[in-house]
């Protein structure tokens, strides 16, 4: 893949990255850190790319592990309370906002991946690397939860 | 107020991309330096083996009649994996096995098994013949495209909206929906505790069950007690309730592939990766591809909890430093039962055994794997 084409890909794929990096650290700051990380590291690794249509299946389990290690470096660097506090104030459905972020990430990601970005089941699978029958099970129950948080509303 | 599911567009839980994050992450993509571009050195000799395995491969797809199978289901889903030519030779020649269950007619097309893995295809159709759409067990409210291209393609070619969800399809066609599934089972003694399954259309549109277990190797010997759970279900296309359920464990009959061939490898010097150090390699050779088994020792001091933090797992490479393909397990074993010591099992698709394999201890959870120290294995 050349540095043209890696540019493209990254612009198509910028917004679902950016709902991604929020869905796992609900912060614009960390956001920023997370996604020029995976970008680079895209780039490093680009040759382990085998097919360029699943970019975004790959880009997003390298955004994942950036995300995860974004989180990981602040949890060592900044005291819990100096996190600054986030609201859904801004999202379009703010309701539906509030109950995404109230249920665990590991149940609201797959939401996200499989609802939000329109990804299959298989795609998501694969970006989370779990099994896809853990996948429908993390879908099932975060549908269950998701509906259990908007109907407390 | 009550708000439905289906009413819900979670896109709309995120506000745009702030101008801030957008202009870094495109910062960081432009910033990237193109370097001279890496050039395949292949002797003629190699391209020539390639054009001719090439050849060979298209040549016995057609001898075959082009079961859909396994390898199909890798293409579609797990482009790293492969099936072993040794793998593929049996599932070709698997003796199919048909059931019924009421309207329901489930077909075995493909078994295989060797002491750590069982794998079925199941083709699913209406025994009379009569037009229904069947889906997987519980997804009659899923959109049709959330199986992936295939099922989208079928959504094309039956002139449906490929995000509509099957009960929704149904009605549109005017016929019945049936949730199916057809999963191998066997008892507690013999498991291996994970298990996959999912479900492709083929060329003709027919549903194929996809079911893979993962077995206790040491229970197993050259007979498998194996069973496959069918299941149908007809559902009412208003409510999406099951009405007619009827479901039955049928044994199958097959036979367990053998080890072929066994190997120890070994290393000059000391092998040791974030506390772990490297004691065993042994390998073992089946028609599935080349089990691997590495023994570790965990430093004083760490626990089992700080090891599992971390997620590391072996990553095989050939003498030249290309991955191999992933095993069709999908997954690797990890075993910490007899802690300080670890062995971990994986699975890589190769038919012979090679001399030299190269072997990486990365973490899972990090992107960048460059700096991971690789040590070489020689038989």
């Amino acid at each position: 893949m050349d540095k043209e084409r890696f540019i493209a890909e990254i612009e198509a794929c910028s917004d679902m990255m950016y709902r991604v990096a929020w869905s796992i650290l609900r912060n614009d700051a960390d956001c920023e850190d997370a996604l020029q990380e995976a970008a680079l590291k895209a780039w490093e690794k680009r040759s382990r790319l085998r097919e360029e249509r699943y970019f975004r299946t790959w880009i997003t389990r390298i955004l994942i592990n950036a995300c995860y290690d974004t989180q990981r470096k602040r949890r060592r660097t900044v005291p819990l309370d100096e996190i600054p506090e986030q609201t859904a104030a801004s999202a379009p459905d703010t309701a539906l906002a509030m109950a995404l972020e109230a249920i665990p990430e590991k149940l609201r990601l797959p939401l996200v991946l499989c609802y939000s970005e329109g990804m299959t089941y298989e795609e998501a699978a694969s970006a989370l690397r779990i099994p896809i029958t853990t996948l429908r099970g993390r879908i099932h129950r975060g549908k269950n939860e998701l509906r259990k948080e908007l109907d407390a509303e | 107020m009550k708000r439905e599911m289906e009413e819900l567009n979670l896109r709309d839980a995120f506000r745009p991309m702030p101008q801030p994050c957008r202009n870094a992450l495109m910062r960081a993509a432009r910033s990237v330096k193109e370097e001279e571009k890496p050039v395949k050195h292949v002797t003629f000799r190699a391209v020539l083996i390639a054009a001719c395995i090439i050849i060979a491969t298209a040549a016995a797809a057609m001898a075959a009649g082009s079961i859909f199978g396994w390898t199909d289901f890798f293409l579609a889903f797990h482009h790293d994996t492969t099936v072993p030519r040794a793998a593929k030779e049996i599932m070709d020649s698997t003796e199919e096995q048909t059931f019924t269950l009421g309207p329901v007619t489930f077909k075995v097309q493909t078994l295989f098994a060797d002491r750590h893995i069982a794998m079925a295809t199941t083709q699913i159709t209406m025994t009379d013949g009569s037009k229904a759409l069947l889906c997987m067990d519980a997804a009659q409210g899923d959109a049709i495209c959330a199986n992936g291209t295939n099922s989208t393609a079928l959504a094309e070619k039956l002139g449906l909206d490929p995000t509509m969800n099957w009960m929704e399809a149904a009605r549109t066609l005017n016929c019945p929906l049936y949730c199916v599934r057809a999963v191998l089972d066997i008892s507690a003694d013999y498991a291996g505790g994970e298990g996959m399954e999912d479900a492709l259309y083929d060329e003709k549109g027919c549903f194929v069950d996809f079911s893979l277990l993962t077995l206790n190797s040491s229970a197993v010997g050259s007979e498998l007690p194996l069973r496959m759970f069918l299941r149908t279900a007809e559902i009412d296309l208003e409510t999406g309730d099951e009405k007619n359920v009827l479901s039955n464990r049928v044994t199958i009959s097959i036979r367990v592939a053998q080890p072929m061939a066994e190997q120890d490898y070994h290393w000059q010097g000391e092998y040791s990766v974030s506390g772990l150090k490297l004691d065993a390699v042994h390998s073992e050779l089946t028609a599935a591809g080349l089990y691997l088994f590495t023994g570790f020792t965990a430093q004083d001091g760490m626990s089992p909890e700080d090891f599992y933090e971390v997620q590391l797992i072996p990553v095989w490479y050939d003498a030249r430093g290309n991955d191999y393909p992933w095993g069709m397990n999908l997954s690797y074993e990890i075993n910490t039962d007899e802690w300080p010591r670890v062995s971990m099992m994986g699975l890589i698709s190769v038919d012979s055994i090679p001399d030299t394999l190269v072997l990486a201890l990365e973490d899972d959870n990090a992107p960048d794997q460059n700096n991971v120290e690789r040590i070489t294995l020689t038989k």
